[in-house]
This record gives C-alpha cells, structure tokens and sequence, in this order.
C-alpha cells in the first residue's frame, strides 16, 4: 500500500514538473478559447497509451521494460531504448535548464546559471545514485511539502481572479488535433517510469487513474490561474504567465510579501525529483542492457547532460530544443506502450496456443 | 601440599591481582579452597554460607553437588568463572571443583528514576546496570510465551554481555537472523553504544545511529511490540531498539497517555521543532542578506534597521552564535548541577544581551538562535537533538550561498539523505515494521 | 564505491562553494527604494526619481535621489552608479507618472511593458497619476509630522472599509488593459497635501494606454462599484440627508436578441442614514439616492460612448455570448451599439 502511495506521488511530481513550466505557455498558443478541451485529449490520450502500457506490462510479471525488450532480443532493447535514453539526456538537461532559468528569475537574479545548474544536477544525481528506494521515500515527504505550497498558490491567487476573462465555450471542430504543437505538448506527459518499477511491485490501473485525476486537475488550474488573472490576450504576451500570476498576489496581512518565492521552492522540489527519477531510468537500462554498474553511466551520462545545459546559448533555442526532445519523447510514449502490449498480447496468444 | 589446579590458578594472577584471595578452608575434616576476587565477593558471608551448607550435606562431593551446577569443569572455564565475579571452590587433591555464585559485594544502584528522560504521567522506572535486571525489567511487564531473549558474549579483551529480545512470530524472521549474524560476528571489543552501532553496517560519517537508546522500559517494550528488537549491553542502562526509525524522535509511547489531540498536538509540536531547528537560522541568513525581496515594507525596514551598523555579515554573524550556543548547551551538560545555573545566566542572559548592546550581532537573531535551541530540545532523545542540530550547518552554509534556494535544496537534500539511510534494509524514514507474516 | 562517491561528493561541495555569491548583500547594505516617479525632462530624455527610506536618522525618514537619462533603464542605471549602497528594486510599492509622460500613449505603454518585463520591479507596485513635478510630490514626506517612510504606499492601503474613496490600481492591471479589448482601466490621480502627505484627486481613464478623461472621486467611485468591488462605509451627502453605505452588490444580465446588445445591471445598495433634516421620510432619501446614482452613470457612460472607452469592463459580460475574434471588436462595433438599463435599488438598514 505505501509503495502504491509513493509511485502515485512520484507520479503527481513528474507531470506537475513539466506541467509547470513550458505547458501553460503551448496551450495558450495552441487554443484562444476552450482551453480545458485540450488538456482533457491530452488527458484521455494519456490514460489510453497508459492503460495499453500497463496492460502490456501484465503480460510479463515481475518484469521491467528492459526485461522485456530483452526478451525481445538484445538488438531490440539498443534499437528501442538507446535512442530513448539519448532523448532522456536530452529532456533531463533541457528540463534542468529551463527550471533553472525560471529560478534565477525568481530567487537570484545576478547568480549566473551554471552555478545552479550545478546545484540542481548535483542533488539530482546523488538522489540518483541511492537508488529507487530513495526516490521513493523521499517522495511522499516532498510532495507533503510541495502540495501544501501548491494549494496556497492556487488559493491565494483566487483575489485576483476574475471569471470574465476566459471563454468556458465549446471550441467545434478541436483543430488543434492536427497541430505539431499538440503532440510537443503530449511529451510532456511522464508515465513511462511505471514501467522501470515493475520488478517489485505490481501496478494496479485504477489506483494510477486518481493519481491521473489529480494530475488532470492540478494541469487545469495551472492553465487557468494566469488565464483567470490576466485573460488570453494578456496571457500570450507573458514570458512565464504562471509566475506573473503569482508575483501579482499582494495579501496585505500575509507577512511575506512574494507568493512567487512559494512557486519557486516547490519548483526546485518538483525539478530534483523529477531528475533524479529520469536519471535513474537512464542509468537502469544503460545497466541492463550493457554491463557495466548503474552508477557509473549515471554519473557519467549526468555529465553528458550538464555539458549540453550549458551550452545552449539562450531562451529561444532553449524552448525549441525542448519542444524537439518532447517531440521525440511523444513519440516513445506511443512506440514504447504498444510495443509492449502488442508483444505480450502475441507472446501470450503463443503461450495459450501452446498449451493447447 | 596444594593440587595442581590450584596452583595453576594462582600462578594466572600471581602478580598484581592483589584483589584476589586464595582462602583455606575445612570442611569434614578435608581442606577446601575458596578462590575468588575480594572487590567482587563478599568473602565472610560467602565463608558462613559455605559452612551451614557443608553442615547439611554428607560429603565434599554432595557439598558440591548442592552448591552449583557447574561443577568439575576445566581450569580456564574456572578462570573464566572468577573473572565474572564467582566464587570457586576447589577440593584438596584439586580434584573437584565447583563454581558458586557468591554472596556478591552489592556494586549496582538500585532501580532509580530516568536521569536523560523525563517521562510525563507514567511508571518512572529505569532501566540499571545490571543486564539481568534489565531483561527481567522487560519480563516483568511482558509476560508471554513468545518474548524471545538470546544472549551473546563477544568481545577481544573482554567478553560483554549481550542480550537481544525480540517477540516471536512479529518481528521479521530475516532481521532477527541477521542481527543474531551480526552479533555473533563480532570479534572486536565493545566499549561503546557506537561500537555496536558500528557492527550493524558502515555508517561511520553518519550522524544517525541504527540503534534508538531508551530508558524507559514501557518504550522498550513498546518497540518490541511494534516488531522491533530491543537489545542490552551490560553495564549500560539503556535498552537499545534496532532499528532505528525517524519516527523514534516524533513520537514516544508516553504522549499516547493522553487523549488522541493531545498527543497528535504534541507530535506535530515535534515536527515543528526539527523543522525549525533545520531551517531557521538559515532563513534568516537566506532572507537576510540574499532574498530581502521577500519580507513586506515594513518588516523589511525593521529588520534593516535592526541591522544597521553591524559589523559582521549575516552568515558569520548567524555562525558564531549559533556555534556559541551549541557550546553553550554541551557546557552546561558537562558541569556540576550546582554550577550549571549560574553558567546559564552568565552565557545565556548576559552574553546574549552584551552582543546585542555592543551591536555586534542584531537583536532579531538572538530571537531567531533562542527559538532554535527551544526547538532543537522538542524533539524526544539526546542522540536526536543533537544530530538534528548537526544537520542544521549543511543547510546554513548552502543558504549562505543561494539564499532561499540554498535553503530549500538543503532541506530537500537533508529529507533525501535521511531518506537513504536504511539498517538492515528496513529504511530509517518507515513509520512500521512490517509484522512478519502480514500481508499487504 | 561507496569511498568513491564521497569523493565525488567533497569535490562537488567545494566546487559549490567556489558559486553562488553574487546576490549576496546584506539588508542594511542595500538601499531600498519605496516609491518610484517617472517624468519626462524638457529635453526629451527621461527622469527616474526615487524616495529611498532614512534609517540611522530620527528627524528625516526619507531622502529623494534623481537620475536623468535617455531612458527609464538608464536613468535607473544612473542611480545605480552614483548610490552609495547597492539599489535594491524589489521593494518598490508605487511608481508615479507625471501627466507629461502619462499623456504619451507609447511612450507610456513602452515604460509599463518595462517595468512589467523587469524582474526586480515587482508587478505588484501601484500606479498613480499625478500633474506635479514627481520630485516635489516624493519630498512632501519630508516636512509632515508623524509620519513614516512607507506613508506613501499607506496612503493606498487602508483597508476596505476605512476609505471606500481611494481605490489602487496594480501594475499588472494596467498591462493587462493594454493588451484588453473589452476593459479599460481607471488610475488613481494623485497630488501632495499641505498638513497631509497626498491627496486624493480622482482618476484618470485609460484606453489601451491613452488618457480619455479625469473623473472626480465621486464619479470614480462609481466606477468601482460597478465593477462590483464592495464600496462599504463611502458617505455621500444629499443635500437634506447624509447617508452611509453599508453594502453594495451589483448583478450583470447580459443578452444578444437580434443583433442588440442590452445590459440589465441591477446595483443593491444598503444604506444607513446618519443625519437628516426634520421631516425627511425614508422615502425621500431613497428616492433621491436612486436618482443620483441613475443619473450620475448615464452621463458617464454617455461620455464613455462617445470615446469608445469601455470602463466599466461590460465587454467581459459578453464572453459567452460573443465569440472570441469578434469581441476583439468591441470597442468600435459592439460598445456604441450597448443599451444598458441600470436600475439602483436602495434599502435602509
């Protein structure tokens, strides 16, 4: 029961990281109006590739995905997981990057950003390097630490809401279904970790599907607190809608005067976990798949990540950088759940035929 | 005139054993030798006792039959046997032998009152000196069938005492094996509750402990209730619980003699503390003298103005009293009781108000220091007072660096460590032990 | 390898105490501005004005520091340079405007998308108007009595309830009206007081950043209960009665019925009278409060039509009714074509 608890929370974390950020900022590009139908196919179409993973999954018990694309054959876990674990290097220095910039926007405006950078893949990487149990444990505790500041944000931006500025209507037909953007947007989705923990533990659908609805409702209030505050038209014109939102809140009995200061200690607790969950995959396969110990290629391909952190030179090439390496995690999303259910469902048909 | 054995004996302690006692003694016309150390046995009772016994019995042999079990045994399990305080008694010819427990000198002091813990509204025993006592301490206030108790002797120079109890059929059968492993193993002396520690797996730069001391026995059997194992060196008066868990420092039996609030207000004041003690002399670094920003107008001109002409920095100002204060607090435990008061007034009251007066350091991290030792005490336990106010300077120092960031990532790194730590693959940050035998 | 991740870890804590000092400056080393003004020189380059609070002397809380440059950010960087401390922005709760830069729409949509884009200037900060010189109105602090370094910021938040008059507008909702189609945006005008430090003079209304007119506080205040912001305790005096408002609620029916607009507002007023003269019914009182209030928004919104300026934001009650790109529309098609029926209901308490 409280491993089930904690990969819900680890859940929670990773969709909440990259959810924060980038997300917003896509979806008010995408749609003008009805913006809740996005996040809802988005959703849907989460919970379908999820339900194909797990049900692939339970074909092979007590197995991981590394197990089972070895099963494969070793030629199929290079083919479908190196190329997935270059994407992850990706996305995890990108990701880092991209938090790091919001960061230094909130708490140390003169910091250069190496420094924190080196901060964040330094706790990343030794939470990393601890271990699954780790992650796991320390899990529950920062989401009892996180989603506290999360509800007060959201409670506390409520002043400045006004219900005016959206458009609840129904947008007919959903064009956005055939936007490049939409597929960008369904990368930011993180489910595929539930496939590296179960070794040990047996995931159930239904208890991952509350952990889907609170993901799907804190993603509609991510979107909808800046919409709330500022309106569409507003919105667009904003570098990080989410964080203007919260900096406008002003309670005059609040002693602390910056609400953006609480988004961004819950940033850095979403990020470090975040990371050091991608990090630990990376260095799970590079492990199965090849010799050598995890610790190794995690630190070594942490190394590899920094350097491209560093080297993306602005904002721009940042944020495309990034809509690519979610681009290409879509596409995992998609290839990596199906490969497995159409593989289990074949290899099971094999085993029944078998029998008979 | 003197048999072999004897001689043997005395020639093990000849030289500087001046404690130790060869006595003649005769009994139905034959010599007997009673041999022991005279610090450890009370000879002249032990002598009479001896007599009234012989005059009950027919011969040597039924003398030595109705003394002790152990008898006729090999001379170094009979050197053994004066080592630990026995009496031992040899015939004439050397060849019987007994070994007796004597009529002991009394070396212990009685059951007393907690002297680290101080239990409210409940049973104010503590556990003594005596690994005996303890474990009958435990027996008296357990009794069933199923509280197991294994008893071990390790050690180089010594042999120590060991005691494990834990209850059959609740604590998990893979942890007793591997503690009783552990145990048996161990080929190096004892000296220590951090030389036990020590054999529990390498935890030598870690300031937490895999054993939780207590002193009270309804919070020992408390942890064996809850599938833990408790175990007891002798001469240590402390009943030491394995494993060590965060919730140990939260949370004790005796606040559940309060009504459910009470002790839930109780633990959550607890939480507060740690977290208090961790993070705020580091906010007021972070806030100080990096991210100003978050305080409103006035309490930022207040806190600018507390400051003003201050010499130090905020982060060296912060370090020295807060360095001053953990010196503060190990000084009073060390001295005297009836010094330690006035070194409270002078440390606390007087220093405390002439920094503040000589502006050397402002009058808001006074407050901010004196929260932190009040909170830094809630916690329930020496050991995790202290090393929770260890964990504090990580924290600190990563403030000083990053301000409110440096901050929260210490915290977050501080959860992680705490979360990593495991003794005996039962993670330190669980809130149970699985019973055994439980399904999920 | 347990040995070698301590390695690791030493060789990355000291490569982290090698970062990560460049923000650090203790409070009292930093200078603290409270309130910002901003005007234009004759010259065409910009003046940055900044009342900075006095700590170490008891008889001056505040002093007023200048800088000229050929932009809002190099005027900033002016201060910077010739301040004795480190200029810390962060704190700032009010930036003042002086009508001559106030009345430039671009130039004053390029200083408000610049102050909202800084990142030590928070959004938070209040706008105000005023039609001195910027610096004359900082320095009044200076010779009252009594009063402290923030008494400026005060001036704008007394709490409801204390003084339903003054109302604050927000940084960010002055953005936000410039990039608004269906909301404009009324601005506090201030000016300094002889024995008080400001006084209060009305509002200013912008449209997307241009000045359409000056209310007084009476009309502003109007303004704001229309926008169903609470106006408990506002004193209004009719001539043979004076009255309190106790509560005030405001209800929107909007509805599009063969390409008309009509606007049904409903404005539920609670009153309790504190003085009257002999003879004065209850009746009377509501009666002639009714026809104030009726009377005092139909000439303002008659003026409002005429500009295009939609101030009381009833564009925002046709979100659902109209689409999107159309309302972008508004002010020009939709707006002149409005009917609104404003109907006051007034109950003694």
């Amino acid at each position: 029961m409280t491993q089930r608890i904690q990969i819900g929370a680890v859940f929670i974390i990773m969709h909440l990281s990259f959810g924060y950020v980038v997300y917003p900022n896509l979806i008010y590009r995408l749609t003008e109006t009805a913006h809740w139908e996005i996040i809802l196919c988005l959703g849907l179409l989460q919970l379908l590739l999820m339900w194909f993973y797990i049900k692939g999954l339970h074909y092979f018990p007590n197995n991981d995905v590394i197990d089972i694309h070895l099963k494969m054959g070793r030629w199929a876990a290079i083919v479908f997981l190196i190329p997935f674990v270059i994407n992850l290097i990706a996305l995890v220095s990108l990701n880092i990057r991209i938090h790091t910039e919001v960061i230094i926007s909130i708490f140390l405006p003169r910091t250069p950003y190496w420094s924190i950078l080196l901060l964040l893949f330094f706790v990343s990487v030794y939470t990393a390097l601890k271990g699954l149990g780790t992650i796991l444990r320390s899990s529950i505790f920062i989401f009892l630490f996180v989603i506290p500041l999360v509800l007060l944000n959201i409670f506390s931006s409520a002043i400045n809401f006004n219900i005016h500025n959206v458009t609840p209507g129904l947008d007919l037909p959903p064009k956005f279904l055939l936007n490049m953007r939409f597929f960008y947007l369904l990368g930011f989705s993180s489910f595929l970790f539930l496939g590296f923990i179960t070794s040990k533990t047996k995931l159930i659908f239904r208890h991952l599907f509350v952990a889907w609805v609170i993901v799907t409702l804190l993603l509609l209030l991510v979107v909808y607190i800046p919409l709330l505050v500022f309106g569409q038209e507003t919105v667009i014109t904003l570098t990080n809608p989410f964080l203007e939102a919260m900096d406008s809140i002003d309670i005059s009995w609040f002693s602390f005067n910056r609400q953006a200061i609480f988004f961004g200690v819950l940033l850095v607790g979403l990020v470090i976990l975040t990371n050091s969950v991608i990090f630990w995959m990376i260095g799970r396969v590079m492990q199965k798949v090849f010799a050598w110990d995890s610790s190794y290629w995690i630190i070594a391909c942490s190394v590899i990540a920094f350097i491209i952190a560093i080297v993306v030179p602005n904002k721009y090439l940042l944020e495309k950088y990034f809509l690519w390496s979610s681009g290409a995690q879509a596409y995992f999303m998609i290839s990596i759940p199906l490969t497995i259910f159409i593989y289990g469902f074949l290899s099971n048909r094999g085993v029944k035929v078998r029998e008979k | 005139m003197r048999a072999n054995i004897v001689k043997e004996i005395q020639s093990r302690f000849s030289d500087h054993y001046d404690d130790f006692f060869i006595e003649e003694e005769l009994v139905e016309k034959t010599t007997i030798f009673l041999i022991g150390f005279n610090t450890l046995v009370d000879l002249a009772k032990s002598k009479l006792f001896v007599q009234q016994m012989a005059d009950s019995s027919a011969s040597v042999k039924a003398l030595f039959k109705n003394l002790s079990d152990r008898i006729n045994i090999d001379t170094e399990q009979l050197i053994q046997g004066i080592l630990e305080g026995n009496l031992v008694i040899v015939s004439q010819d050397g060849k019987q032998n007994v070994v007796v427990d004597p009529i002991v000198k009394n070396l212990r002091s009685s059951i007393s009152e907690p002297k680290n813990e101080s239990p409210i509204q409940s049973s104010t025993d503590a556990f003594g000196d005596d690994i005996n006592t303890n474990v009958g301490m435990i027996r008296k206030r357990l009794s069933t069938a199923s509280l197991c108790h294994c008893s071990y002797q390790v050690g180089e120079l010594e042999k120590r005492k060991i005691s494990m109890l834990y209850i059959k059929g609740r604590t998990p059968k893979a942890l007793i094996e591997k503690v009783n492993e552990q145990l048996k193993g161990i080929n190096t002396d004892i000296e220590t509750i951090d030389d036990l520690n020590l054999q529990f797996g390498k935890r030598r730069l870690s300031p937490v402990s895999h054993l939780s001391a207590t002193e009270l026995p309804i919070q020992a059997i408390h942890s064996l209730k809850e599938n833990r194992i408790v175990l007891f060196l002798d001469n240590c008066p402390f009943a030491l619980v394995f494993p060590n868990l965060i919730w140990d420092m939260l949370g004790g039996i005796n606040d559940r003699n309060f009504p459910f609030i009470l002790s839930f207000m109780l633990r959550f004041f607890r939480v507060i503390g740690l977290v208090a003690t961790l993070i705020l002399p580091a906010l007021y670094v972070a806030l100080v003298s990096v991210n100003p920003e978050v305080f409103k107008l006035d309490l930022a001109l207040f806190v600018a103005k507390s400051r003003e002409g201050i010499p130090l920095s905020a982060f060296l100002e912060t370090i020295a009293m807060v360095v001053l204060v953990d010196l503060i607090l190990e000084a009073i435990v060390r001295l005297p009781k009836s010094v330690g008061p006035a070194i409270t007034m002078v440390g606390g009251i007087i220093l405390g108000q002439a920094m503040v007066e000589a502006k050397l350091v402002s009058n808001l991290l006074v407050i901010v220091i004196t929260a932190v030792v009040i909170a830094s005490s809630a916690v329930i336990g020496m050991q995790n007072s202290l090393y929770i106010r260890l964990l504090k300077y990580p924290i600190l120092i990563l403030a000083s660096l990053f301000g409110i960031l440096g901050v929260c990532t210490g915290f977050i790194i501080t959860i992680i460590y705490l979360a990593s730590l495991t003794s005996n693959d039962v993670p330190y940050m669980t809130f149970r032990i699985k019973q055994e035998g439980e399904t999920k | 390898m347990k040995n070698k991740h301590c390695k690791l870890f030493i060789v990355f804590m000291t490569l982290l105490f090698l970062c990560g000092c460049w923000d650090i400056k203790d409070i009292n080393k930093r200078t603290i501005p409270l309130v910002m003004g901003i005007s234009k020189e004759n010259g065409g380059g910009y003046k940055v004005t900044l009342q900075i609070p006095v700590l170490k002397n008891e008889s001056q809380v505040s002093r007023v520091v200048t800088g000229k440059g050929e932009t809002v950010t190099s005027a900033l960087g002016k201060i910077r340079t010739s301040s004795e401390n480190a200029l810390d922005n962060t704190q700032i709760r009010l930036i003042v405007l002086q009508n001559n830069v106030a009345h430039n729409q671009q130039e004053l949509s390029g200083i408000v998308k610049f102050l909202m884009g800084s990142e030590e200037i928070p959004s938070r900060a209040l706008i105000a108007v005023t039609d001195e010189n910027v610096e004359d109105v900082l320095s009044s602090i200076n010779d009252k009595l009594g009063v402290h370094a923030s008494s400026i910021y005060d001036f704008f938040n007394k709490g409801a309830g204390w003084a339903p008059e003054i109302f604050s507008t927000p940084l960010w909702e002055m953005y936000r009206s410039l990039f608004s189609s269906t909301k404009d945006i009324a601005v506090p005008v201030i000016r300094s007081g002889k024995n008080t430090v400001l006084i209060f003079e009305g509002s200013e209304i912008f449209k997307k950043g241009k000045i359409i007119a000056r209310f007084n506080p009476d009309e502003s205040q109007l303004i704001r209960v229309l926008q169903n912001k609470n106006e408990k305790g506002k004193i209004e005096s009719l001539g043979f009665a004076s009255i309190m408002v106790s509560n005030s609620s405001i209800q929107y029916r909007s509805s599009l019925k063969n390409n008309k607009l009509l606007l049904v507002s409903n404005l539920h007023v609670k009153i309790n009278v504190l003085e009257r003269k002999d003879g004065v019914t209850n009746n009377k009182i509501i009666k002639e409060l009714e026809r104030i209030s009726e009377k005092r928004f139909y000439e303002i919104f008659k003026q409002m039509k005429e500009s295009h300026t939609d101030i009381f934001g009833f564009g925002q009650q046709f979100q659902q009714l109209i689409s999107y790109d159309d309302l972008k529309q508004w002010r020009s098609e939709y707006y002149p074509e409005l009917k609104v029926v404003f109907e006051v209901d007034v109950k003694m308490e």
